[in-house]
């Protein structure tokens, strides 16, 4: 550790020397902020500051009683109280109701007539058409461009043509310039004109049948807003704060680990430190916390300057929302602020060392510098879900790197009560991503071509030779490979969304889970034995038999255990959907051929496709950089987590991790293939065969135990005679 | 001591494919200064590379001190001092803030790391800019603080990769200095150089690199003095 604290000083000193790049990533972004939002205010003073135009419509044959509804109508996006302080702005912008010539005002009016009855209530320029409170229709208006052209003739934003119908109702056809920059305000005050004028309607109706006004209302709500205005305000802008962190964060560490690695290299300076004593993962690490505490030094300078700058102009704030306070629309709370910092800390750490191994893994600082670009997008996307209203955490989106925190934190800055659970859930995915990308890139320095990438690099000229070195993948690889498999089965549901269950449980597998495993390994040059896809012999295959019963004990045992800690309604859920898939398979294809295709689908498809990527592509790169226990129990989590379905996911981890045991023993893939199919066939042929009427008694579950376990052990002394 | 036994390395290149920079060079030295001298892209820095453990072989074994570079880098590299052309220092230290990080990335206490700081910079007659940014100084001050940085450790071998490369007169004259004092003192000295008049003023050893190979082993003064040395090596080497 001596040596990982020695690399962060001296590398924080060089940063912190280094003023033009510490002026450009730390201060500039400070200062700009409240010069930055005194220019928005400013421009939103200077705006509401300017004389409004007055939007000019016009009435063809419209009684006197709309027309001054029209005149009289407010906006209803215009603040109801006069505006004080820095924002004196003037009066709302008047509405003209002009004059058309005679010869337009009748050809539009024959227009709305030839249209005939039922169509719109209002026509756009595009000729679309929106049907309007009781004079609903589909029809299309056939005659828009004339109809515009007249509009804009004669400067108008929109055109209402007044008919009577004979039923004593009244027709009333709005045309208007949808392509006109005013259309919106004319559009929101002809609406409450309208409103207006129905209800005046309405009334006199009522009147004339001697019921009072109140018939119109019969319900009176009311809604009392209670919160603060800028904490409702903070409530719907919740989801900026976190995307800003993580983008902040991202940023924060991309931009030193530009410099740290790729830049010392240009420098000659990596070779120098490398040339010392120190172990070259003690070197990653220091690099790391250098651009993780830049990261936190820029997310913490950004926020302070945000918030100050908001103090600072509240006054003026406070006057754009016409006396509305909203000085406390940022602070958040020193506790969720805490918990932010807390949920992104691995997360920055995942970019930190993203961000090494990316630049480092460049030629130049230059082609680094292009990498950071996508990068930084990468980050952006995956965290401006949170910004898209509605959008929630859920299990399966807690385990998707960024957006599970992001989603997390934005849910805890709307809601009283933090959603502990998905917290919970989401930090530690994103911790386990943490230990595995710095557990791989703080090995890369000891590979030469992370050394020196220009020298040693082999390029694409090694996938010319089948079985050429590397004997096995790399972690990066492997990693790459699940990531293409998950967005496969991700998008490949929602592509084959409609077809025959068969199909959209087959097509993935053999697709999304199996084709980049095998594409992998051919281009890769690795022979099948580097993904243990080898014949284990007659010792392998049978303790594959021999551990298959403990497998599903396993399975069934945790889980269990985990009905008694996850709520009921998520299990069942979770249970019933994938029980309706089975059962679905089984109606196909009748009791036989059924039950046979049920096997294919559920049990020999997943357990050939899985165990090549999970047991064989995953396994084999992970064990490269993390060693056997930390491979097995990464490849399980993986594994668990690659069936999207928090219901499955502890089972199938504990499966995961006893089917890495039993590829680590017979060194092949084949056996957990074994044990996987018949795990699943075994459960879905209980589920749909077995009454559940009455539980196993404890003898007999004793009895199962003392087999499965015994049978293990025979396993594991069978598979030790094994040469290793 | 060092022996190395049987080392090849290559490399892939995209226009000549495979090429074997390094093929099966054996080699053992106990002390003195052994010159390796070739054209450019012989080898010699790759060689020198992989003793320092920043390559690795492909086959064959470095030992230094008996440890083998690929099972205790670490401690290889704590008995090597390694300097190259392309082994520069932080610019926007101090050369004192430099020598104290190598310090004690080198194990040094604090007492070791004063008197090792003590006796470089009498050595190199650094007094005058040691706390000075580096950014600041010239290239023959900066190569000063480097051999001062390699030496501070006291390590038992140096690993020098072409160490007169860009330097004027002077700067030139100190670093061959340096390197006889560091024979003089017991150290077994790699030097890689294509400057003949060092070789022959302080090489003991000369080791001429063609094609990834030894071409020729032996004491310099076998292949005469002056201008019937040089001729000599030219012509081993075309």
């Amino acid at each position: 550790m001596n040596d990982v604290w020695r690399i962060f000083r001296k590398d924080g000193l060089e940063v912190l020397r280094d003023r033009r790049t510490l002026f450009v990533n730390l201060v500039l972004p400070v200062l700009l902020y409240p010069v930055l939002l005194m220019f928005i205010v400013q421009v939103l003073q200077l705006t509401q500051a300017a004389p409004g135009e007055p939007q000019r419509i016009a009435v063809i044959d419209g009684p006197s009683s709309l027309h001054r509804l029209l005149r009289a109508a407010p906006n209803p996006d215009e603040p109801s109280k006069p505006v004080r302080g820095a924002f004196a702005a003037p009066k709302p912008a008047a509405m003209i109701i002009t004059q058309l010539p005679e010869a337009d005002s009748r050809r539009l009016a024959q227009l709305v007539s030839d249209y005939g009855q039922g169509g719109p209530a209002v026509a756009g320029a595009n000729g679309s058409s929106t049907g309007g409170k009781g004079t609903a229709g589909k029809k299309r208006f056939d005659h828009s461009a004339e109809a515009l052209a007249l509009l804009r003739k004669n400067q108008v934003v929109a055109v209402l043509v007044h008919l009577d119908l004979p039923d004593g109702r009244h027709r009333l056809a709005v045309l208007q310039d949808d392509a006109n920059s005013r259309v919106d305000e004319v559009q929101s005050r002809i609406g409450v004109a309208l409103e207006a004028w129905r209800r005046e309607l309405l009334i006199e109706r009522l009147r004339a049948v001697g019921l009072p006004d109140t018939t119109l209302s019969p319900v009176e709500a009311q809604i009392a807003p209670l919160a603060p205005t800028a904490e409702s305000v903070r409530t719907r802008i919740a989801g900026i704060i976190p995307l800003l962190l993580v983008l902040l964060a991202a940023s924060g560490a991309f931009y030193p680990a530009l410099d740290l690695i790729a830049g010392e290299r240009e420098r000659g300076t990596l070779e120098t430190l490398l040339s010392l004593p120190v172990k070259r993962r003690d070197i990653f690490l220091g690099k790391l916390l250098v651009c993780c505490a830049g990261a936190l030094v820029a997310v913490s300078l950004n926020l302070l300057s945000l918030a100050g700058s908001v103090a600072v102009l509240g006054a003026q704030l406070r006057g754009a929302a016409s006396g509305v306070d909203l000085s406390g629309m940022f602070s958040v709370g020193a506790g969720s602020l805490a918990l932010c910092f807390i949920a992104l800390l691995p997360l920055t750490v995942t970019l930190a060392a993203v961000g090494l191994a990316v630049t480092g893994l460049s030629h130049s600082a230059k082609e680094a510098a292009n990498y950071i670009s996508p990068l930084i997008l990468v980050v952006l996307f995956a965290a401006a879900v949170a910004v898209i209203p509605g959008t929630r955490p859920t299990f399966a989106l807690d385990l998707v790197p960024i957006t599970g925190v992001v989603l997390a934190l934005k849910e805890s800055l709307q809601s009283p009560t933090p959603p502990w659970l998905h917290l919970g859930l989401a930090t530690l995915s994103s911790l386990a991503l943490a230990a595995v990308v710095v557990s791989w890139s703080a090995r890369l320095l000891d590979s030469e071509r992370f050394r020196y990438p220009g020298l040693v690099r082999a390029g694409w000229g090694r996938f010319r030779r089948w079985g050429a070195t590397p004997a096995s993948p790399g972690g990066l690889e492997v990693l790459g490979v699940y990531a293409i498999a998950v967005m496969g089965m991700t998008m490949g549901a929602g592509l084959l969304a409609g077809n025959s269950t068969v199909t959209m449980i087959a097509v993935p597998l053999l697709l999304f889970v199996l084709a980049p495993a095998l594409v992998h390994a051919w281009l890769g040059g690795y022979r099948p034995a580097a993904i243990s896809l080898v014949n284990p012999g007659w010792r392998g295959w049978a303790a594959g038999a021999l551990v298959l019963p403990l497998g599903i004990g396993l399975s069934l045992l945790v889980g269990g255990l985990q009905s008694t800690l996850v709520p009921k309604e998520i299990m069942e859920q979770g249970g019933d959907q994938v029980m309706e898939a089975v059962r679905g398979i089984r109606a196909q294809g009748g009791p036989v051929f059924g039950t046979a295709l049920l096997l294919l689908c559920v049990a020999v498809l997943p357990g050939i496709c899985e165990e090549t990527l999970c047991r064989g592509t995953l396994l084999a790169g992970l064990r490269k950089g993390l060693g056997f226990t930390g491979a097995a129990l990464i490849s399980a989590f993986l594994f668990a987590a690659l069936h999207l379905s928090p219901w499955r996911f502890a089972p199938q981890f504990a499966l995961g991790v006893l089917l890495a045991v039993v590829v680590w023993r017979t060194r092949s893939v084949f056996p957990a293939m074994l044990i996987h199919a018949g795990h699943n066939g075994a459960l879905v042929i209980a589920e749909l065969y077995v009454t559940k009427s009455e539980a196993p008694s404890s003898w007999w579950i004793a009895a199962y135990a003392a087999v499965a376990v015994s049978w293990a052990v025979a396993a594991w002394r069978l598979t030790s005679v094994t040469k290793r | 001591m060092l022996l190395i036994d049987g080392v090849s390395k290559s490399f892939y290149d995209p226009g000549r494919g495979e090429v074997r920079a390094i093929d099966q060079v054996d080699l053992a030295c106990a002390g003195g200064v052994v010159a390796l001298v070739g054209a450019n892209g012989a080898g010699k820095s790759t060689l020198l590379r992989l003793i320092a453990t920043l390559l690795v072989p492909d086959s064959g074994r470095v030992l230094v001190d008996g440890i083998d570079t690929t099972v205790d880098p670490e401690g290889v590299r704590r008995r090597l001092g390694y300097l190259s052309t392309t082994t520069r220092l932080y610019q926007r230290l101090t050369g004192r803030e430099v020598l104290r990080y190598v310090g004690g990335l080198y194990g040094l206490d604090d007492v070791a790391l004063a008197r090792g700081l003590d006796q470089q910079v009498e050595a190199f007659g650094l007094h005058a800019f040691l706390d000075q940014r580096l950014d600041g100084l010239s290239t023959g001050q900066l190569q000063r603080i480097n051999l001062a940085r390699t030496l501070l450790a006291d390590p038992p071998i140096l690993v020098l990769d072409e160490p007169t490369t860009g330097l004027d007169v002077l700067a030139a004259r100190q670093v061959v200095e340096a390197v006889r004092s560091s024979r003089r003192e017991g150290r077994l000295i790699l030097l890689s150089t294509h400057v003949l008049p060092e070789v022959e003023r302080c090489a003991d050893r000369l080791l001429l690199i063609r094609d990834g190979r030894i071409a020729w082993s032996g004491a310099p003064s076998e292949l005469g003095t002056g201008e019937a040395f040089a001729t000599s090596i030219h012509g081993m080497l075309q």
